[in-house]
């Protein structure tokens, strides 16, 4: 073992003793709460993943993602609730999510083969509000999703008879439900990053790459669009699927509320904000944007500790500044927080042809 | 000109017509490119050259006529079931993947040719890795063949525009094509690349035994190089044969003179 | 049949409100290629700035007829969502024209998110009621009703989208604008300020878009801070209908959804034997969208996107 990789063995060495003691820090220093919110972080890092492969590698964009979420949570809670009586265990419901997730990730792409760019957008958008509508009226005149009510007291995870639900003692340390769940999360995480890693450098990986820079030269090169596309949609949708089970489970409780579009834009915001195509961009997007609300919660306390008082309520700033965070951050860094390779070097290439001529086209201003 | 029926016809485009609209593209073209053989299409612009090579592709269906290729009729094929069968191409204005490097082009060339689906690409187990590691060695080999092996890892569209055209004929070499279909690949070139490029086109024929179609506006560059030439003006064919043949063909001299005077 | 004639004419009604805010979409994608997705929150500000302004015109007690006030109030939201507009442009979208695709989208989105959350600040999360000053005339037609105030919309919304299209057809404005959207490289080399012509095309759509505003809350008697973002998405779904990019596209588009929701209303109950309710309203309007899409990917008259090789 040479000095270079007995120094990566550190770094991840390192790294997973960091991310396993990671919630008892967060537990102690900011509280309960906060693990939720770590464990719902690691959700839409795997969200954000899957919607990577859709946007940052085959180039499709896709605003309605959170109806593959929605399709995976609805899948585990209709199948682990007292809405039907069915309570089948977590390890055939998480597979059989992401699978329906993806089957319909291939059902919604194929109307969508033709179109480019914004129509594209707008279609996927009319997915996500159609299943969203359905998911709301479904109540009759057969009752299947139980309607704006949401479906209720859904199973919690539980594996080996060990539910997540409750604290649990296991060699003599005290594992809230939180905690259990984030070890979950956090194992199903590297499983989605791992498998994002080895598609995108891959013969699948280079045609999605391919179809996102020339559809037409793509094809010409012996590159199957159709398949190619439904492939790169089913893919994602599948990652969707599964965090949605997850999700489902970890809550107790969803309701179509938590599937609307500004949850899709939110994850489209995680990517582009953190680097799309690029993964920890995108792992760093989805972490900042998940604890950002949370954190600008604390805005009452600063208002205090300043102005003596609260002068305007904490949840009405909350989302300005949010919405200001997002403008600068994407001002600032229009490639996103941690670019891609190619990013990277499509904005710093000085004297290249296609980016001067690119250039050329605003210079008409001065 | 029947005396060009032979047993090696590689590409028969028999009355191949296309309108677009009223406008009639192509009407009636046949042509027969045989193996081995470096077959030029000229005509002035307009002519309907590019249309005839979107049509042997795949990108355009065709009005009327028929297209047969080794075994089989392309009729109906999609431009990557064409691809598949031993027809590459070169794109008249360059269609590189602009932000993938030179090697990622040529890799992605290898894909109909390759296997490993999403299973292989997330295992990455023995047969997958011996897979990448060939199309690796095949899309470096193609890369020094044009000779930018150099440039490997740049982006393709920080390359010049002469290195962007022999990228895009390593990238369709990468298909393992029967046919080579060239659209213009002298466009923009000086006279000494020109010359490296004439002597590239005449060695993929002579080393690995490919036929060639090529589209180009220098006559000169055309009847150095090919074996065979058909002259395209307002759609139809109004020449087919050897260089002198087409030289001395007077519609031919009648549509190029009529073309410069206009 | 009077079923029918009445969903006809409320569609067209709402369908001109869609058509007037899909304007504003179109022309700022036809020159820039940008969703403007705040644009539908530059509609929420004119419906409330007027609100605001006519509220207190008839909280004072002035005695003027109520359309005077109603057009008091729009004449000063029109300058105020011209202001938005223009700042948008300028702080949000400028800096990022040689950006990544997408991140003009992200503070697309970031604009929208302040926009909306600036007006719940102002006005609060409470519905705002429009005052009951204008004309209550109803009249019959065909065994429907038609309302005054629907006819007022009806006859604006027709005025603007013809005033549109001839400056568009016939001004210096507009010609730079058809030039700056063929190629803003050419059209520069030509003289034309793209800059200038940029900012004048968010100008005008905020305009409209205020315009819209004024006449979504005088229907449905009602504004709130968050009403912009329903109104923009139908808006933008109609400008892509018609095919986005083009001002007769949107014009079609908008009132096709808006005919094609209240017929969808109206009727989708009694065609499936009640099983699906007019909750399915947006389903129906999403669908045909997608089906039209499907088999004319670039809208009903977008530029056919021929593959050149």
């Amino acid at each position: 073992m040479n000095q270079k990789s007995r120094h990566a063995w550190l770094v991840f060495v390192a790294l997973g003793i960091g991310l396993a003691l990671l919630p008892f820090l967060v537990d102690a220093g900011l509280g309960r709460s906060w693990v939720r919110i770590l464990d719902l972080a690691l959700l839409y890092v795997m969200l954000a993943l899957g919607l990577n492969i859709v946007v940052g590698y085959a180039g499709l964009l896709d605003l309605g993602y959170i109806a593959f979420y929605a399709v995976g949570a609805y899948c585990y809670a209709l199948l682990a609730s007292p809405m039907f009586g069915l309570h089948l265990p977590f390890w055939v419901l998480l597979p059989l999510g992401a699978l329906v997730a993806g089957l319909f990730g291939v059902l919604l792409g194929t109307p969508t083969l033709r179109l480019r760019g914004d129509y594209l957008a707008i279609v996927t958008l009319g997915f996500g509000e159609i299943i969203r509508i359905f998911l709301n009226n479904l109540n009759a005149p057969i009752n299947i999703t139980n309607g704006p009510q949401g479906v209720n007291q859904i199973d919690p995870i539980s594996i080996a008879g060990l539910s997540l639900g409750k604290t649990q003692v296991l060699f003599g340390v005290t594992f809230s439900s939180p905690h259990l769940y984030y070890y979950l999360f956090l194992i199903l995480t590297l499983v989605v990053i791992f498998v994002s890693m080895r598609l995108q450098d891959s013969r699948i990986g280079r045609a999605w790459a391919a179809i996102r820079e020339d559809e037409v030269a793509a094809e010409a090169m012996g590159i199957n669009v159709r398949n190619i596309k439904l492939l790169a949609f089913a893919m994602g949708a599948s990652f969707g699927g599964l965090a949605g089970g997850l999700f489902a489970g970890f809550q107790g409780f969803i309701s179509p509320e938590s599937f609307n579009l500004m949850e899709s834009i939110m994850i489209l915001c995680m990517i582009v904000l953190g680097g799309m195509g690029n993964i920890p961009g995108v792992i760093l997007g989805a972490v900042l944007l998940t604890v950002l609300p949370e954190a600008l919660r604390y805005i009452g306390d600063l208002q205090r500790a300043w102005l003596g008082h609260v002068v305007i309520d904490p949840s009405d700033l909350r989302m300005l500044l949010f919405g200001f965070a997002l403008i600068l951050m994407m001002l600032f860094r229009p490639a996103g927080l941690l670019p891609s390779r190619q990013r990277k070097r499509e904005l710093s290439a000085a004297g290249d042809i296609a980016e001067q001529e690119q250039a050329s086209v605003y210079d008409a201003r001065h | 000109m029947p005396g060009t029926e032979s047993m090696a016809a590689l590409l028969r485009v028999e009355k191949i017509s296309k309108r677009f609209g009223g406008i009639a593209a192509l009407n009636d073209v046949s042509l027969v490119i045989e193996s081995g053989e470096i077959h030029g299409l000229i005509g002035p612009n307009g002519a309907g050259k590019t249309t005839l090579f979107n049509i042997i592709t795949g990108l355009y269906t065709p009005t009327h006529g028929n297209l047969d290729f080794k075994c089989c009729s392309l009729l109906g094929m999609k431009p990557h079931q064409v691809l598949k069968l031993g027809i590459a191409r070169t794109f008249q204005n360059i269609r590189l993947f602009a932000n993938m490097t030179a090697l990622e082009n040529v890799m992605v060339g290898r894909h109909a040719r390759s296997h490993a689906g999403m299973l292989g690409a997330v295992i990455r187990n023995a047969a997958t890795r011996a897979e990448e590691a060939a199309i690796q060695r095949r899309s470096r080999e193609l890369l020094e063949l044009v000779g930018i092996d150099r440039h490997r890892h740049a982006l393709a569209k920080h390359l010049s525009y002469g290195d962007q055209r022999r990228l895009e004929i390593a990238r369709a070499l990468a298909t393992d094509p029967a046919l080579l279909a060239l659209d213009e690949p002298a466009a923009g070139m000086n006279p000494t690349e020109r010359e490296t490029l004439k002597d590239l086109i005449v060695s993929l024929r002579d080393r690995l035994g490919l036929s060639l179609l090529v589209i180009e506006h220098d006559v000169k560059f055309i009847m150095a190089m090919c074996d065979h030439i058909s002259v395209l003006n307002f759609g139809e064919k109004i020449a087919d044969g050897t260089p002198q043949q087409v030289r001395n063909s007077p519609a031919v001299i009648e549509a190029y003179l009529g073309a410069e005077v206009a | 049949m009077d079923i029918f004639v009445q969903q006809i004419i409320n569609g067209l009604v709402l369908g001109s409100v869609y058509a007037l805010v899909a304007l504003g979409y179109t022309m700022v994608y036809g020159i820039l290629e940008l969703i403007n997705f705040a644009h539908g929150e530059v509609t929420m500000i004119g419906a409330m700035v007027s609100l605001t302004v006519i509220s207190a015109l008839v909280g004072v007690g002035v005695d003027l007829p109520g359309v005077v006030i109603v057009l008091l109030g729009l004449l000063a939201a029109i300058p105020v969502c011209m202001g938005v507009g223009f700042t948008i442009e300028r702080l949000a979208y400028r800096p990022l024209r040689n950006a990544p695709r997408l991140a003009p989208l992200i503070t697309a989105i970031g604009v929208s998110i302040v926009l909306q959350n600036i007006a719940m600040l102002i006005w609060g999360r409470q519905y705002i009621s429009f005052p009951p000053i204008l004309p209550q005339g109803r009249h019959q037609i065909l065994g429907a009703t038609i309302t005054d105030v629907q006819i007022a919309i009806l006859v604006a919304s027709v005025v603007l989208m013809l005033g549109l299209t001839l400056m568009v057809k016939k001004s210096r404005l507009g010609r730079a604008m058809r030039a700056t959207a063929q190629s803003p490289q050419i059209a520069g080399l030509m003289g034309v300020n793209a800059n200038t012509v940029i900012s004048l095309t968010f100008i005008l759509g905020s305009a409209l878009a205020a315009v819209a505003g004024v006449m979504v809350s005088a229907y449905y008697g009602l504004a709130h801070y968050y009403m912009g973002f329903l109104l923009g998405l139908k808006a933008f779904s109609a400008a892509v209908l018609g095919g986005i990019g083009n001002l007769a596209g949107a014009v079609l588009g908008g009132l096709l959804l808006g005919v094609i929701e209240s017929l969808g209303a109206g009727y989708i109950g009694g065609l499936t034997g009640g099983v699906l309710g007019s909750n399915y309203q947006d389903v129906f309007a999403f669908f045909i969208l997608i089906l039209v899409l499907m088999f004319r990917p670039s809208g009903l008259l977008g530029e056919r996107v021929g593959e050149r090789a």
